[in-house]
């Protein structure tokens, strides 16, 4: 019953190329959809983390100058942690420069995408 | 007959299960029979001793002079013979009095070792018939007995264990059915509230959360299923599909209630689970699944109420491709310093391992076949700790799906149904369903022995795991690293231990490795050349139940042959060399035999270890009690939205991404028999 290697062949190739767009496809779709659709940043969720922690949240003037420093939009949604929070962010660029440039500033720890993860239960 | 057999086994044991008191977690036992405690007064001890050569009387010496031999072995080791009995020539076993208790015997076997003439000496222990469960499809749980290769052995672990109501497993899912009779009852119960991490979209509404509403204390899986209206509504990029269902699917592998003759068994039958909602429909965000791991930890998260019971684990049967982000090292990491343990899959595209599996300190987990080779569908990868059973259909015409996981689901095509259990035809595949099996055996672990950290737990977890086996079929290819993000080996293959991890979890021999002590190690002072250098290991700890019985320390590499004071003491001393270095080997030595060993290299102005300073103090951890608050639950159930997607044949999947059955599930209905075979090759 078990499948051999025997179809590997051109079937093979053409299967394999396609999945291989499919898989493209994915990961791209999962880097979220204001990174892929152009190249202007707009509304990306992004995940900073902070160097020091804050009592409770970044304050709007904290928020202000870093985006200001950056040249990014950037607006509070919420916290996970005293130095983990989440940003909706914009720039006249696209997504991954204005995420480089919040990496760069010395204030910034990390700077990723919120990324959709989905259950690892494959649809049958 | 077999089952006519195991049923009365089970009735027996439930009969003897009355007439015994409780006793802690770690004293072995199984959930038929338990042992009396120690009373601690005068009685007899039953060793088991094998004499070196030489010392033995030979086979043809009548029995009298065998029993002379163990009475002078008595005497010249001070303990009070009172009967001997021979096994082999040279193997005899000695009933000695005891003052009773774990240190008794421990007495006795130390002195019982510290003859030249003995080789070993061993507690005569008490056998129980292996634990075997009444609950009624235990039978077609697979993945829990040892007949298969991959098969766990989770029956001859819960001869040790059957978990630990101090232990608390955290599943960061979509949500539970409390309402499921096989998670939580009237009376019984193995989950705890939990919370709805699920916020609201970007554009502020709740499509995603499906539950109406944002963060709140209800937990429950309102369904995850997915319209043909929604897929092209941001912020949705997923597929059509049905509720998983996929949080109840993960639980009940890890802690259904179990022994109740309903259902299914769990990997535990003991711990409690805390049930954490991160994902609504086509997933959840990592902003929402960060917040919610930290929270299931005991930290706190703005905003929302602490959390009463903190997880001792968390499994995460979740993740997408790319590498680990720089906020989950950080949420990681906070986790790994309170000592909580993060289990994640490996993830279903047959290609690199997924983010959060493939971070530091997580123990990530491939699939399995049956047959112990790597399913079609796992990824696979150097960042894999070990692998477990994933769901293997072998039989994929048409057929029923021979390896299915069995669990706890849900009927319902969208909103809730009928409670009920995955089969062989409503079929449960996954590296999502691995990761809870882990889950499960670390919760095993830990109701024995509490003071495992993560490391610790990740180092007994692959040295108990079992080889894996290199496949009969000369056409199964040996697995390979992946080279990149689109190297997909979506089809069987041998596993290796860079691909796979350390080999297939085992229950049984992993609970062995969690019993063991732990040696832990602290240097005192500043570390001059030839100026003494006092290392203690007064902070190693025993299992729970246990008690450390000795330490030993040797050095093991000095050609100069240092010397060392107070070898088999707690504190050892030994003079800081004046250049080179050396190793000394701490080995902590339990009540029951077990060891621990710790190894710290001495240079002239510095002492390293990888030992911890101290074992910890939790050995035993608290039992919960927990009584379900007021209006917990599931809510009132509400009529699903939208058009209910079609019905899907298999398992209700995870309502994920463009994954590789999705795809090929399209392809066969354009392509025909070749992608039909390669959906094949993923499922057999």
């Amino acid at each position: 019953m078990r499948a051999t290697l025997s179809f590997a062949a051109a079937p093979a190739a053409i299967l394999a190329s396609i999945a291989v767009a499919a898989c493209a496809a994915s990961v791209l779709s999962r880097t979220g959809r204001a990174q892929s659709s152009a190249t202007i940043c707009n509304d990306a969720r992004v995940i900073v983390g902070f160097m020091e922690p804050f009592d409770d949240a970044p304050d709007e003037s904290f928020v202000t100058g870093l985006a200001r420093s950056a040249d990014v939009q950037l607006e509070l949604v919420g916290s996970i942690a005293p130095d983990l929070h989440v940003f909706m962010l914009s720039a006249r660029d696209d997504c991954g420069s204005a995420m480089q440039r919040l990496r760069n500033d010395s204030r910034v720890r990390s700077v990723d995408m919120d990324t959709l993860r989905t259950p690892h239960a494959p649809s049958t | 007959m077999e089952k006519s057999l195991r049923l009365s086994c089970v009735l027996a044991g439930l009969a003897l299960m009355a007439l015994v008191p409780p006793v802690s977690a770690a004293e072995e036992h199984n959930g038929a029979r338990r042992q009396p405690a120690s009373t601690g007064e005068v009685r007899i001890e039953r060793v088991i001793v094998k004499l070196r050569e030489g010392y033995a009387p030979v086979a043809a010496q009548a029995k009298a002079a065998q029993a002379d031999a163990m009475r002078t072995l008595a005497a010249r080791t001070s303990l009070s013979f009172r009967h001997s009995r021979q096994i082999a020539s040279n193997l005899h076993v000695l009933q000695v009095e005891s003052t009773g208790g774990t240190s008794g015997l421990a007495a006795v076997l130390r002195a019982l070792r510290a003859d030249e003439s003995v080789e070993f000496a061993e507690p005569d222990r008490w056998r129980y018939l292996h634990a075997v469960p009444n609950d009624v499809l235990f039978p077609e749980q697979w993945y829990l007995g040892s007949a298969q290769p991959s098969a766990v052995d989770a029956e001859r672990a819960w001869d040790l264990t059957t978990g630990s109501k101090g232990v608390v497993i955290a599943v960061i899912d979509t949500g539970v059915r409390f309402s499921h009779p096989d998670l939580r009852t009237a009376t019984q119960g193995r989950l705890l509230d939990g919370y709805d991490f699920v916020s609201n979209d970007p554009d502020g509404g709740f499509l995603i959360a499906n539950d109406g509403d944002g963060r709140d204390p209800i937990a429950s899986d309102p369904g995850d299923w997915v319209t043909t209206e929604e897929v092209d509504r941001a912020p949705f990029d997923c597929a059509v599909s049905g509720s998983s269902w996929h949080g109840t699917r993960v639980a009940g592998l890890i802690g259904a209630l179990t022994n109740n003759g309903n259902g299914i068994a769990g990997l535990t039958w003991d711990s409690w689970i805390l049930p954490v909602r991160a994902l609504g429909k086509c997933g959840g965000y990592d902003s929402d699944i960060l917040a919610a791991m930290r929270w299931a930890a005991g930290l706190s998260v703005p905003g929302v109420p602490s959390n009463p019971h903190p997880a001792h684990i968390l499994n995460l049967s979740i993740g997408s491709t790319g590498s680990c982000p720089q906020s989950y090292r950080s949420v990681i990491s906070e986790l790994s310093a309170l000592g909580v343990i993060v289990v994640a899959s490996a993830g279903n595209e047959g290609g690199p391992v997924a983010a959060p599996a493939n971070c530091p300190g997580v123990i990530g987990v491939a699939g399995l076949r049956h047959a112990g080779t790597k399913v079609g569908f796992s990824n696979l990868g150097p960042e894999i700790t070990v692998g477990a059973p994933g769901g293997n259909c072998v039989n994929v015409d048409g057929g029923p799906c021979l390896f299915s996981l069995v669990t706890t689901t849900n009927s319902g095509s969208t909103t809730p149904g009928t409670d009920t259990y995955t089969d062989a035809f409503n079929y449960n595949v996954g590296t999502s369903f691995s990761a809870p099996i882990v889950s499960g055996i670390v919760g095993l672990m830990l109701s024995v022995n509490g003071n495992l950290r993560p490391p610790q737990v990740i180092a007994r977890l692959k040295e108990s795991a079992t080889p894996y086996p290199t496949s009969s079929d000369p056409t199964v290819p040996m697995c390979r690293v992946p080279f990149g993000p689109f190297d997909v080996q979506g089809f069987e293959c041998n596993c290796t231990t860079e691909t796979c991890g350390a080999g297939m979890a085992n229950a049984r021999k992993a609970v062995e490795a969690a019993l063991r002590p732990i040696a832990a190690v602290a240097v005192s002072g500043n570390v001059s050349p030839g100026q003494e250098v006092t290392l203690d290991a007064g902070g190693s700890t025993a299992a729970c139940g246990r008690s450390v019985a000795s330490y030993w320390w040797t050095v093991v590499d000095d050609p100069s042959n240092s010397p060392i004071s107070g070898a088999d003491t707690p504190t050892a001393t030994v003079l800081a060399p004046a250049s080179g270095s050396f190793t000394v080997r701490l080995t902590v030595t339990d009540d029951a035999g077990r060891q621990d060993t710790a190894d710290v290299i001495v240079r002239p102005t510095s002492v390293t270890t990888t030992a911890p300073v101290t074992g910890g103090d939790r050995a035993c951890l608290q039992e919960i009690s927990f009584t379900p608050s007021p209006g917990s639950g599931d809510p009132p159930s509400s009529p699903g939205t939208g058009t209910p997607p079609p019905s899907s044949g298999g398992g209700g999947g995870g309502g994920g991404f463009f994954d590789w059955l999705t795809l090929l599930v399209m392809m066969s209905l354009v392509m025909g028999p070749q992608a039909r075979s390669l959906r094949r090759s993923l499922l057999q």
